[in-house]
């Protein structure tokens, strides 16, 4: 094979990432810095995907250093039949903030990243069903966990089923409708503890608006740049603004129920060119019914090839 | 004069509606298959991002591949828009309201890039004459009589020759200016005065425009027909 072919099957990306918090009352900061490679390669029905990085990261008492690896996986897919294998990022119901399948970071930023679990995956993808496996190797591939899930998209509708029938009894029900405004609900029940996520998303001038109601018989931990948060309730407000390019703002509302205290990020991207993206923002975090406000930037410097 | 020269003439005449009917039908196609650029430019700063794909009556399919986002796919299936991101291998939905959305972040919507046939929402409502730097233009006025248009009307500028389109101004109902689009190269495609290069601007931006060149574009020719399957996003 030429070297020619080999890039036109290949996408290579390599970025560097650079990222300071500072955390205004406690004068606490974060520094982080990250190379990070991400390798793309189709050779017919299979696929190679890998993903890692080398973080430094420095805060005022401790010094981190480690190689990551987010994702690196082979996949196979043949017509409707599609199957992987290593290690690989897998959101059940929908991808957002909230969501009780899946702990995500609750923002995304320079900072964030999403780490997969490994294991083989499989999905048959039908009209009438779509269903899905992931057996997920934990412990040094000692102890197996199994993820189930099934959905059927119909029209503007979409549902879908959640087990995780290896690990005590975990089952979850989502649906969603997709028309001029968004509807969506999730839900699970993991052993004595329920969950619950609503949205609702709809066009307002020239933002597309999300407003959030989650809650948990339980607390549960919500990461934010530089912090968690933990609650049983929250509202949340998001506005984002799908119309800007170069300057794009971002703001999201928390409204902790339980504590009855407001908390946001305010994010804002300034795109200079297809490889450099400048971020700056403004965050809020609670701790003993104290708020302690942060700031952070960041740069991303992408090269693809 | 004789019957036939007068029905012969009366056949040539100029009507808003035959102009409307010629440019249609360089526009309209059934399916497509392009290659193309987009040049976001505002003030100094440009973005530009590569994509092929196909579109077969309103739906669409797009890849793009220029190396920042090379692997990124969207989806268009009747209303619905569905985005396929390689970093997470799964497609996601988005809300139908997006299509009215600026594509990319660029002046274009997602409705202003593909439709098989945009101007059927347009009835002509006048038509006039005008010249620009010599060359001899109508001014033909459309106006949306079916409430579904993504702009209420339409004032568009068409060479007396060739009587295809070179600029349109877009307006919402209540009568404002919204957007501004001039036709940069026109080429001949399977029988059609098709145009390849467009500039458009949204005038509620300064310093900002969007380009979009198609540099290798077919119509009305076989597409495959698993490109429009959810299935195929993720190969």
């Amino acid at each position: 094979m030429n070297l020619t072919l080999l890039l036109l099957l290949t996408n290579l990306k390599l970025s560097f990432d650079a990222f300071s918090l500072w955390e205004l009352k406690k004068s606490d900061y974060l520094l982080l810095l990250r190379p990070n490679i991400v390798w793309n390669y189709s050779a017919g029905e299979f696929r190679f995907f890998f993903d890692g990085s080398y973080n430094y990261i420095k805060t005022r008492d401790t010094l981190q250093t480690e190689a990551k690896l987010y994702q690196s996986y082979i996949k196979f897919q043949k017509g409707n039949f599609e199957s992987k294998l290593g290690k690989l990022v897998h959101i059940p119901g929908f991808a957002g903030i909230f969501n009780p399948y899946y702990k995500a970071p609750s923002f995304e930023n320079i900072s964030t990243s999403v780490e997969g679990e490994t294991g083989i995956f499989f999905r048959v993808s039908h009209h009438i069903l779509t269903p899905l496996m992931f057996l997920i190797f934990t412990d040094q591939w000692k102890e197996i966990r199994l993820k189930l899930q099934a959905y059927r998209r119909i029209g503007s509708f979409e549902t879908g089923l959640y087990a995780e029938p290896s690990r005590s009894s975990a089952f979850g029900v989502y649906g969603g409708y997709f028309g001029k405004i968004t509807l969506k609900f999730q839900g699970l029940k993991k052993d004595s503890i329920a969950k619950l996520c609503a949205n609702i998303e709809f066009p307002f001038r020239t933002t597309i608006t999300s407003i959030w109601m989650y809650t948990s018989t339980e607390a549960d931990l919500f990461p934010l740049p530089g912090a968690f948060l933990l609650t049983k309730n929250i509202l949340a407000l998001e506005i984002r603004f799908p119309e800007k390019v170069f300057e794009i703002p971002y703001l999201l509302l928390f409204y902790d129920l339980d504590s009855r205290v407001p908390l946001f990020i305010f994010d804002y991207k300034y795109i200079v060119s297809n490889n450099l993206l400048l971020e700056g923002g403004v965050t809020t975090r609670r701790q003993n019914r104290t708020l302690y406000p942060s700031v952070y930037v960041g740069l991303r410097f992408t090269k693809g090839f | 004069m004789n019957t036939f020269m007068l029905l012969f003439l009366l056949s040539q005449q100029v009507t808003p509606e035959s102009i409307l009917d010629h440019i249609r039908e360089n526009l309209s196609y059934s399916t497509s298959r392009f290659t193309a650029q987009i040049e976001i430019r505002k003030g100094k700063r440009v973005l530009t991002k590569n994509f092929s794909g196909y579109s077969k009556g309103d739906n669409f399919y797009i890849e793009f591949t220029n190396p920042e986002d090379r692997g990124v796919k969207y989806l268009k299936l009747r209303k619905d828009l569905y985005v396929y991101l390689p970093d997470i291998d799964d497609v996601v939905r988005m809300s139908g309201d997006m299509l009215k959305q600026s594509f990319m972040g660029s002046d274009l919507s997602y409705e202003d890039l593909v439709q098989e046939d945009p101007l059927r929402f347009y009835k002509p409502t006048s038509l006039s004459d005008t010249a620009i730097e010599g060359n001899s233009l109508y001014v033909l006025e459309l106006e949306d009589t079916t409430g579904t248009a993504p702009y209420f009307r339409i004032r568009m500028l068409v060479d007396k020759k060739t009587k295809t389109w070179v600029k349109e101004e877009l307006f919402t109902k209540s009568g404002r200016r919204l957007k501004e689009v001039e036709a940069l190269e026109y080429r001949a495609i399977g029988g059609k005065y098709y145009p390849v290069a467009i500039i458009m601007k949204d005038l509620r931006l300064k310093d900002s425009y969007t380009k979009f060149v198609m540099s290798d574009v077919s119509f009305d020719t076989p597409v495959p027909q698993n490109i429009f399957r959810l299935e195929f996003l993720k190969k």
